[in-house]
């Protein structure tokens, strides 16, 4: 299936900012961001189709999922 | 307060051209024996816009600046964001501030902390902060905690919004514990690097684990901090006082949560609706 990713922060560099691509069916944020390298204990804000999302969350087709660090300082 | 008619006259008096001058305002609050603050809530029921403050009119009307000077806002950490955050909302004119610090400046702060110079290198953040901010604010009361925030939850009773400008997610969580136990609306912020985030936490709501679901395990080292500009900060507290505009003067809804990312690499900024 086709999940359009979004990077933010940190997380793009060396990756991407945003790609379509093609995934198992059912797939998690969790998983995606496994596949991608990133450690998921860095993660802030995981959003599904502009929504706030659970790092477990099944994915579905046509989906865009934006990762964004965990932003500490101040 | 309650003015009487002559009283009324003697302000009126004093506002000419429908603006009070700080100077008029003083000496009115001389003769009627009452505070800077008494003075200019009472010309603002009056529509008397406070000439510091006039340039807000049409932005706001009387009633909503009359919700700022009457709000209490308590700023968690006075560091990059903190002490920004302050001095906007200080100009904004809201009345009462409560400035939570344990720290004192030191040199490495001063590429981005508000009032951290070599005249204060050594002072209480919180208590610097306070004296400048009665300088942009006189009609205002701001109260310096120099206390660790663990041990600070008195300083938030009668809060109407509380700001994070804290600087570990571990001191972030213990601060949304103090707020959902208080039914005080939280705003979150946060910087790194490049990248600003904003978030709403308000009454009934828990948005603390969806901003850190790694919670604070991955913590930085207190002994190597976040990298960050100073206009990095300065993007987080705009952001926040903007938030706090909106909700000071137009009401706070409960279970309505957004929040924003900010890279400033791009530049672009994300909303996110939280459930």
């Amino acid at each position: 299936m086709k999940v359009r990713v979004r990077l933010f922060g940190a997380f793009r560099q060396g990756r991407f900012r945003d790609k379509i691509l093609d995934l198992e069916a059912g797939i998690t944020p969790s998983g995606v961001m496994e596949s991608l390298g990133i450690d998921a204990g860095k993660a802030g804000i995981i959003m599904v189709n502009s929504r706030h999302a659970s790092l477990d969350r099944a994915l579905s087709e046509g989906d865009i999922l934006a990762v964004f660090p965990a932003v500490g300082g101040g | 307060m309650k003015l009487t008619p002559r009283q009324i006259g003697s302000l009126e008096e004093a506002s000419r051209g429908g603006v009070l001058h700080l100077e008029a305002a003083r000496n009115a609050a001389a003769d009627l024996g009452c505070s800077l603050m008494e003075v200019e809530r009472a010309a603002l029921s009056r529509g008397i816009w406070p000439l510091r403050l006039h340039r807000h009119e049409g932005l706001l009307s009387p009633d909503e600046q009359l919700r700022l000077l009457s709000s209490r806002v308590v700023v968690a950490g006075c560091g990059g964001i903190g002490g920004n955050a302050a001095v906007l909302l200080a100009r904004l004119g809201i009345g009462y501030m409560v400035l939570i610090d344990p720290d004192r400046f030191q040199e490495s702060n001063m590429n981005r902390q508000s009032f951290s110079s070599v005249r204060t290198i050594g002072r209480y953040k919180a208590e610097v902060l306070a004296e400048g901010l009665s300088g942009i604010n006189p009609a205002a009361d701001f109260v310096p905690v120099t206390r660790r925030l663990e041990e600070s939850a008195s300083c938030f009773r009668g809060a109407d919004l509380c700001l994070d400008c804290l600087d570990s997610i571990s001191s972030r969580k213990a601060l949304s514990e103090i707020c959902r136990k208080l039914e005080i609306p939280l705003i979150f912020g946060a910087v790194s690097g490049l990248c600003a985030q904003v978030a709403v936490e308000t009454v009934g709501q828990k948005i603390f684990q969806s901003l850190y679901p790694g919670g604070s395990r991955h913590e930085r080292d207190r002994d190597r901090p976040e990298a960050v500009f100073s206009f990095t900060a300065g993007a987080a507290a705009v952001l926040q006082a903007a938030v706090a505009m909106k909700l000071l003067t137009r009401g706070i809804s409960r279970g309505e949560s957004r929040g924003m990312f900010l890279d400033l690499e791009v530049p672009e900024l994300e909303i996110i609706m939280f459930p």
